[in-house]
Order: C-alpha cells, then sequence, then structure tokens
C-alpha cells in the first residue's frame, strides 16, 4: 500500500472537521467521488475515537491513508482507556449510527487491539470513473 | 457562524425555522441542541428543521433529528425537515429516511 496521509490529530469535537480538511487535501490523489466517501467515513470513526476512546485533552488520534490499486485504506488508532468503538447493539435515537455507516459504505472493516491502542480500519474500491 | 457551521433560528407566524447550513457534526452538535431545547420549551404549534444549507452531515445528524423527533412529539410541536442532497444521502445510506416517513409522517420532502 501507498501511503498518502499520515497524521496526528488532537483528541476534540473539532478532530473529525480537521481529519476531514486532511482527506478533501489529497484530491486529486484520489477521486472526488471517493474522497466524499472516505471523508464521511473518516468523520464517524474519529467522532467514535473522541466519543468513546476515552482519550484525555492531551491525547491524539493518529490518521493513515494509504491506496494500492482501485483500494483506499484508512486506518484511525488511539491509545485511550476506552473501546474506541461503541458496544454492539442495534442504531437508535441514541446512537449508533457512525459504525452502521461505516458498515454499510466500506468494501471491508475491521477492529484491530494493539496494546494499549485499538485501530479502526476500512477500506473502500473506488469506481473506475473516479480513478 | 461558528467555524464552518451556522445557525438560525426564524419565527413567522408561530411557525419557527431552524436553518442550518455548513458542516453538521460533532463540533456543531451542541449548538443545534441548544437551540433545538429553547424552541421545544418554548412549545411553538409547528418547527420546521431547514437542512438545506448543510454542505455536510455525517451521524451526528440522524441523533440530532431522531432526538428532535421525540422532543417534538413529547412536546406536541408539529414537525417537519427538508434536507440538502448531502443530508439525505447520509439517512438514505442506513436507510432510515424512509423509516421516518412512515414512523412519523413527517418531512417536507418526503414525495421527491
Amino acid at each position: 500500500m501507498g501511503s498518502l496521509l499520515e497524521a496526528k490529530l488532537v483528541s476534540g469535537r473539532q478532530a473529525a472537521r480537521e481529519a476531514r480538511r486532511l482527506v478533501a487535501d489529497l484530491h486529486p490523489s484520489i477521486g472526488e467521488t471517493t474522497i466524499e466517501d472516505v471523508a464521511l467515513l473518516v468523520s464517524e470513526l474519529v467522532t467514535n475515537s473522541y466519543r468513546h476512546g476515552g482519550l484525555g485533552p492531551n491525547d491524539t488520534i493518529s490518521l493513515v491513508v494509504s491506496q494500492e490499486g482501485p483500494t483506499v485504506r484508512v486506518e484511525v488508532t488511539d491509545a485511550g482507556r476506552g473501546t474506541s468503538i461503541p458496544a454492539p447493539r442495534t442504531p437508535s435515537a441514541d446512537g449508533g449510527w457512525g459504525l452502521e455507516i461505516v458498515k454499510r459504505k466500506s468494501a471491508r472493516w475491521g477492529v484491530e487491539k494493539g496494546k494499549g491502542s485499538t485501530t479502526v480500519w476500512f477500506e473502500l474500491d473506488t469506481t473506475d470513473q473516479d480513478r | 457562524m461558528h467555524g464552518d457551521f451556522s445557525i438560525d433560528v426564524v419565527e413567522e407566524d408561530g411557525v419557527v425555522r431552524l436553518h442550518c447550513a455548513g458542516e453538521l457534526d460533532i463540533a456543531a452538535a451542541p449548538l443545534v441542541e441548544e437551540a433545538l431545547r429553547a424552541i421545544v420549551d418554548r412549545a411553538p404549534p409547528a418547527l420546521v428543521l431547514d437542512w438545506t444549507g448543510l454542505t455536510f452531515m455525517d451521524s451526528t445528524g440522524i441523533r440530532l433529528l431522531l432526538e428532535t423527533l421525540t422532543l417534538c412529539r413529547n412536546a406536541d410541536v408539529d414537525l417537519t425537515w427538508d434536507l440538502s442532497d448531502v443530508a439525505r444521502r447520509t439517512l438514505d445510506l442506513v436507510g432510515i429516511h424512509d423509516a421516518l416517513l412512515r414512523d412519523f409522517g413527517s418531512g417536507s420532502n418526503a414525495d421527491e
């Protein structure tokens, strides 16, 4: 996978917006349609890290974007004390929709628990017209 | 204006319109929640969520919309909503917009 972006975001309410800005700057390396999808899914994962990752105000969220052929891979990692993802449940008025969007929109996704960190990743397959 | 998000409340003939423009995400959510609660506390006959100016909406918007539906139902406020294409797309991604219309019979762009 060729690396397109490696960034550290300061945890907070603004982190998702900052992540979307960084993703937007990947155009034209990534096509416009795919960028919109990546930005939405990144926004969901960074928001989950902030809300569920148990991060402090000085903690960071790592964002890595890479590409190989038609596949764009994104990894969002935090070193928080939480779970980074909400407990499995049916989405409701209280939330749970973010991960549902990631599940439905990505080609593949998953969670990797490291020593003291959690990475949630997804892959999108770009369309012919967006390559 | 708060970053890339703005909110505006307009009242006319008892109908309150909550205009939101820009990017609706977790950074903007507290502003919307605060405005919604202030509106619903006054229990106007009708509330229109005018989200046609949204250029981005993630699942925060879904949560806020569901929260608004509950608040309005409890306060007997007639709720309708009007969404930008990107906001509508986020709702459609999880297949929720049709379910909302079925369950709550609202939404001004129901027939699009």
